[in-house]
């Protein structure tokens, strides 16, 4: 199957399924909300009754910010801490939810319900959770080998060098080597999710590594898949940050505009997320090998439809 | 002397920068006529400028291949004072980077403005010997003094006593030889592989203040060591510098090229001269490529790292507007030339550093002009010809005198060239003013209290000191300028220039120079003097903070029950509308000062049907009301409305208004949310 197909067959699919993009929108949303409230509220108790933000209409006024933030820095951490909180928090609840994201793209032809993507997300839940510990365990590893890899060719190839030129050029290729191995295990990490529940496997570490094969043994494939999926979410990026800088925030009218347009960028955003699954299953579902399994039912086991040849 | 008036080749890459050959042909003629002057035995100025205290003759050879300097030098030191001079005291500056123990780098730890010192990358200086022009041998009299604390590993001054005292009016002469180890470039001085950034490289002589010069009581050497904060302070004099390099660097230096000699044996040597300067920096470097362009009577050359030929456009520009600046707003620029340096790639650690006619500033490949850090810095070295060049102030007590003065005309410049919002950084969506960012450093302090900005240069133990003497300054002269008038401070700061360049004053020479020129134009207003405002701003380490508190409208009370009327008793409401009493608002505004700097303001307040009544207030209670019965209500107050006290550490205080402003507070709520939940996505895919 070609990588073309595979991409199709995620546009196609995650658009089949508004109700499920919403809600992933709606869970994104509800956890963001609050923090953004906790902002307003330093804001607002910051500035009072000041006619000061009124100069931040028409962009970041450096004094307002800086005066703003002598006195106020405090608050504004104290908001951003929880930031780190809350990621940690949007990162399990993204484990809860692929499992019924990944139920929901299996059955194509079922029609979304609730209650089969909550049965998903707590069928899978428990080995999606495992999965994000042997990932992150790895992920940090591969950073630190990485950092080290990096730091040496740092030291041979820039520490004494003259050219100016160099030196950046080869830090920019760095920081893309930096990249590319995270953006590859995270790829790894979503196609052991959907081996998972694709195949039922129970063990997240044969998961793993069955999905490693895979990727390894199509590399080009999924490599260029997700490239051109990474290019939807850059296009995506690219459309807002035109329609940011067209409309602005400066009136009144404009933020209520803008308010819209950011959540519907957001929508978006729940439905890449749903893409890149889609997109992602559509090649696994296609390109490994013919592997009969069994779903567990209530009481009783069925042969899982074959992947097409 | 064979002298070859050899400018360096001017390579294709500087088209781009010239707007037409013509330019660049003037500025050639320009040249080589001020150089041809030189080597024929004239001199820069036809009377000198400064009393040339102290003069240079300099030999020196620059080993490229072992960083080291062999130098020969001879000094003629004229005492100027009433006093007979019984020993001399000279600077040894590369010795604090001798090791360690130096009290330069124990106060620095070894790292200056966020560059340390690399490992092996020691320097030192030793004067091989030292000899009166009639033979009598000194060196075995040098001794190490540290005038300034107990460090007795500290080597970076000299003293040597004299069989002969030098008697009022009288001059020495003296012959010495020095050998000097390059450090690795650090406090702007020093080599990284083939760039060569000399500066305090020489043993030089201190300053012997006389009593009552600047705060002398008796007769002394004012000959500090080097301290981690401080920086230079010397007499002015003639420098001839011959600079022995190899053949392919290319030199810049203080002062006028007046020869090149190829010495045929792969090296040649450079020769400058230099008139009414304290000071001689070069660099040498075989990567330099060679700019030049001319302002009026000034030639401007840029030495520019081959990667950033295309920034060097922005240093020319820089210097042009800040001496179109300083003449209009300062005084005429008396050199014929002033050189730009961009440090190579590895040695910005030489960048941002003025020496008499000589500029670092330092540009990075590929950085746009959204960041104008490579005019900033420009603008603010070349600023210092001013404040530190011509007038010599004493950067080691008084480092705001040219430090302070000079970061108020950077943003002065900057601001008015570049733009108030947009002389620093230019981003969509986000940009800052050079004041605004100078203002920031100060009224961001977290105990701006910590020590007053008159604190000697390498007492600030604590911190502050770039804080303290760069931005506090800066910020209480603009809020003086402000409080003046612009036209005021031009003159206080043309008289000032006038009278005091070439010489050495001290803080209480500048604000004599305010107390008399504020009064002129503006008489009592501002009390006989302005002392008590440099008792507060300057001397004091109090804050200033003025609020506006509190603004209230009380709708007074509509009259109740009967009235008379034509003979008739009717109720209020059935009375004619044009009997009717008007209605009426007893409104107030407070005001409060929350700092202890008491200075002058007042508040501004905005009726809801556009009238307006600007109150003054000396701003000397700690609080002042203004009360007002109107049919209009007040809408919004503001003290300080034209944003007068710079030095008030929060404008954001200053105003209130009883309509809402919850639109910006919505708009950055919505940006939060947006771009927090973009995270929370880009979280959720380890998810």
């Amino acid at each position: 199957m070609s990588i073309l197909k595979a991409f199709s067959s995620g546009i196609r699919r995650a658009t089949s399924e508004p109700r499920m993009v919403l809600a992933l929108y709606v869970i994104n949303l509800l956890i963001a909300l609050p923090l953004a409230m906790a902002f307003r509220a330093v804001l607002v108790a910051g500035f009072g009754a000041s006619m000061a933000p009124l100069e931040l209409m028409r962009g970041l006024d450096f004094t307002v910010l800086a005066d703003f933030m002598n006195v106020h820095a405090e608050e504004v951490s104290a908001v951003l801490r929880q930031v780190s909180w809350a990621i940690a928090l949007f990162m399990l609840i993204n484990s809860f939810l692929a499992g019924g994201i990944l139920t929901v793209l299996r059955n194509e032809h079922d029609k979304y319900s609730i209650s089969e993507f909550f049965a998903g997300c707590g069928k899978y839940f428990g080995r999606f959770l495992r999965l994000f510990f042997v990932f992150a365990i790895v992920l940090v590893v591969l950073v630190v080998i990485m950092t080290f890899i990096l730091a040496i060719l740092s030291k041979v190839l820039i520490e004494d060098s003259t050219s100016e030129v160099t030196v950046i050029v080869l830090t920019i290729a760095q920081i893309k080597l930096f990249f590319f191995p995270v953006m590859l295990l995270l790829m790894i990490a979503d196609y052991s999710k959907i081996s998972i529940v694709v195949n039922d496997e129970r063990k997240v570490l044969k998961a793993a590594w069955l999905s490693t094969k895979f990727v390894f043994s199509h590399f080009f494939r999924t490599i260029g898949l997700e490239l051109l999926m990474l290019l939807v979410l850059i296009l995506l990026f690219a459309i807002y940050a035109l329609l940011d800088l067209a409309i602005g925030m400066t009136t009144d009218l404009t933020i209520i505009v803008m308010l819209i347009i950011q959540q519907l960028f957001m929508v978006s955003r729940a439905w890449s997320k749903v893409f890149f699954f889609a997109g992602e299953m559509s090649l696994y579902q296609n390109l490994q090998p013919v592997v009969f399994s069994t779903v567990e039912g209530a009481g009783a086991s069925s042969v899982t439809e074959l992947p097409k040849p | 002397m064979e002298v070859n008036l050899i400018q360096q080749p001017i390579p294709e890459l500087r088209k781009p920068f010239m707007k037409s050959r013509v330019r660049v042909t003037i500025s050639l003629i320009v040249f080589v006529l001020a150089a041809t002057l030189c080597a024929s035995g004239q001199t820069i100025f036809k009377d000198p400028l400064s009393p040339r205290i102290a003069s240079y003759k300099i030999s020196v050879a620059l080993d490229a291949a072992q960083k080291m300097l062999n130098g020969k030098e001879t000094l003629t030191w004229r005492n100027t004072s009433t006093d007979r001079v019984g020993e001399l005291q000279f600077h040894l500056y590369f010795n604090a980077f001798k090791n360690s123990e130096s009290t330069f780098m124990k106060e620095s730890g070894g790292v200056n403005r966020g560059f340390e010192l690399a490992e092996g990358g020691w320097g030192w200086v030793d004067v091989t010997s030292m000899k009166t022009a009639d033979g009598e041998d000194l060196t075995g009299l040098i001794q190490f003094i540290h005038p300034d604390d107990d460090n007795d590993k500290d080597q970076t001054v000299i003293r040597v006593p004299l069989s002969k005292p030098v008697l009022p009016g009288q001059t020495i002469q003296l012959d010495l030889t020095f050998t000097a180890k390059l450090p690795r470039i650090f406090a702007r001085t020093g080599y990284y592989q083939n760039f060569f950034m000399l500066g305090q490289w020489f043993p030089k002589i201190g300053v012997y203040e006389a009593a009552g010069q600047r705060y002398a009581t008796v007769g002394q050497w004012n000959c500090h060591q080097f301290h981690s904060n401080t920086e230079f302070y010397a007499d002015y004099g003639v420098y001839d510098v011959d600079m022995t390099v190899p053949k392919e660097y290319v030199v810049g230096a203080t002062g006028l090229l007046s020869g090149v000699k190829d010495n045929g044996d792969g090296t040649k040597t450079v020769t400058h001269h230099a008139e009414d300067v304290h000071d001689f920096a070069w660099t040498a470097s075989p990567s330099y490529v060679d700019l030049s362009d001319q302002w009026k009577h000034v030639k401007i050359r840029v030495l520019m790292q081959p990667q950033r030929v295309h920034q060097a456009v922005r240093y020319f520009e820089s210097v042009k507007v800040a001496l179109e600046y300083f003449e209009k707003h300062v005084g005429k620029y008396p050199y014929p030339n002033v050189t730009v340096v961009d440090p190579a790639y590895g040695a910005s650690g030489a960048g941002g550093m003025e020496y008499p006619t000589l500029i670092t500033a330092g540009s990075m490949w590929g950085i746009g002009k959204y960041a104008k850090f490579a005019e900033l810095v420009t603008v603010h070295e070349f600023g210092h010809q001013y404040w530190y060049g011509l007038v010599g102030s004493n950067e080691f007590e008084e480092a705001w005198m040219d430090e302070g003065i000079n970061q108020y005309y950077e943003t002065r410049i900057m601001d008015h060239a570049y733009g108030t919002k947009t002389a620093t950084i230019e981003f969509p969506g986000f940009t800052a003013g050079d004041l605004e960012t100078t203002r920031m450093g100060y009224t961001g302090m977290r105990n701006p209290k910590i020590a007053p900005t008159t604190t000697l240069g390498w007492q600030f133990k604590q911190g502050g000191y770039g804080n303290l003497t760069y931005q506090k300054t800066a910020v209480f002269m603009t809020t003086l300028e402000r409080l003046i008038g612009q036209t005021v401070m031009d003159t206080l700061m043309k008289t000032y220039f006038e009278r005091w360049k070439f010489k050495h004053p001290s803080g209480k020479d500048f604000i004599a120079v305010v107390n008399e020129i504020v009064p002129k134009y503006h008489g009592n207003k501002f009390g006989q003097d302005l002392n008590w405002y440099f008792d507060q701003v300057l001397y004091g380490t109090d804050v200033c903070d003025y609020e506006l508190s509190l603004i209230e409208n009380k709708e007074v009370r509509t009259p109740q029950g009967l009235f008379d009327n034509n003979g008739k008793k009717v109720s209020f409401g059935s009375m004619k509308d044009s009997s009717k009493p008007a209605m009426l608002y007893e409104s107030r505004v407070v005001a409060r000062r929350t700092g202890e700097i008491k200075l002058p303001t007042s508040v501004l307040v905005h009726f809801d049907n556009g009238k307006e009544a600007r109150e003054p207030w000396d701003g000397q209670s700690r609080w002042v009301e203004f009360k007002y019965t109107r049919p209009e209500k007040i809408v919004w107050a503001t003290v300080d409305p034209d944003t007068t006290l710079v030095i008030d550490k929060n404008w954001n205080n200053n105003n209130k208004t009883t309509e809402s402003a919850s639109a910006p507070i919505w708009k950055y709520t919505i940006k939060f949310l947006f771009w927090f939940q973009n995270v929370l996505q880009l979280g959720g895919m380890v998810g």
